[in-house]
């Protein structure tokens, strides 16, 4: 098990802390778990929302035998569900195509028993893979 | 990230290797759009040695195919490995992209 704090100023650095932690892990559920992984801190960096709060931000990861991991990932930013966020319309014709939204949407497709709650005053979210 | 580009028999073969993640794809982006602005009949890329794609790479991709369309050029992609063509279908990519195998298969 591993936990990953960091910092808004360290993603590239946590992302490559994260890519050692896995290791030799499978190739697919390593690349899925680096994906999830860029997507949530790349999404939090750019568009989180601290209000007057120091960000602390923190990821576990454990390995699990039955899956591959089971990560937890905490933030204390404004409440955010990204289950509910609006998923991009992946069939809209190439004028209308978008990219908003297409990293949330595909950790849904990579974690779909995503868990989120809200804990004291953190979003929490819970996967495995 | 280094890309390469070439022509061959007519078609600018553009080749990124390495992620195309947060970090990288953005320069990735940026030598594509070059590229793109001598408009070229065909733009074929080369995604063999693409060993990550994250929303900041499909973005890059979009891009290309955006400016593509709208100059007329002929847009597509081969070779990706299965965790980069999984990422590019489950997103739909495929809807506007034509994607083959091979280098073979897609110049012909």
């Amino acid at each position: 098990m591993a936990t990953f704090k960091m910092g808004l100023n360290q993603l590239e650095e946590t992302l490559l802390k994260i890519e050692a932690f896995l290791g030799d892990a499978d190739e697919k559920t390593k690349f899925k778990a680096m994906f999830i992984c860029e997507e949530l801190l790349t999404n939090l960096v750019r568009h989180a929302d601290f209000e007057d709060r120091t960000p602390t931000i923190s990821l576990k990861i454990e390995s699990d035998k039955g899956s591959g991991f089971v990560m937890e990932y905490r933030d204390n930013s404004k409440a955010f569900d990204l289950r509910s966020h609006k998923d991009p319309n992946i069939d809209a014709k190439i004028e209308e195509r978008e990219l908003g939204g297409l990293g949330i949407y595909l950790v849904k497709k990579y974690a779909p028993n995503l868990e989120y709650k809200q804990e004291n005053g953190s979003n929490v979210l819970r996967l495995s893979l | 990230m280094e890309v390469q580009s070439y022509m061959e028999n007519g078609v600018l073969i553009v080749e990124p290797s390495g992620k195309l993640d947060t970090f990288n794809a953005p320069k990735f982006g940026a030598e594509l759009a070059r590229l793109l602005e001598d408009k070229p009949a065909s733009c074929l890329l080369d995604l063999s040695g693409v060993t990550f794609l994250s929303s900041s790479g499909l973005q890059v991709l979009l891009a290309g195919a955006k400016t593509s369309k709208k100059e007329g050029i002929n847009y597509r992609v081969f070779g990706m490995q299965e965790m980069v063509n999984d990422v590019f279908f489950l997103s739909g990519f495929n809807n506007f992209i034509e994607s083959f195998e091979t280098k073979q298969e897609a110049l012909t």
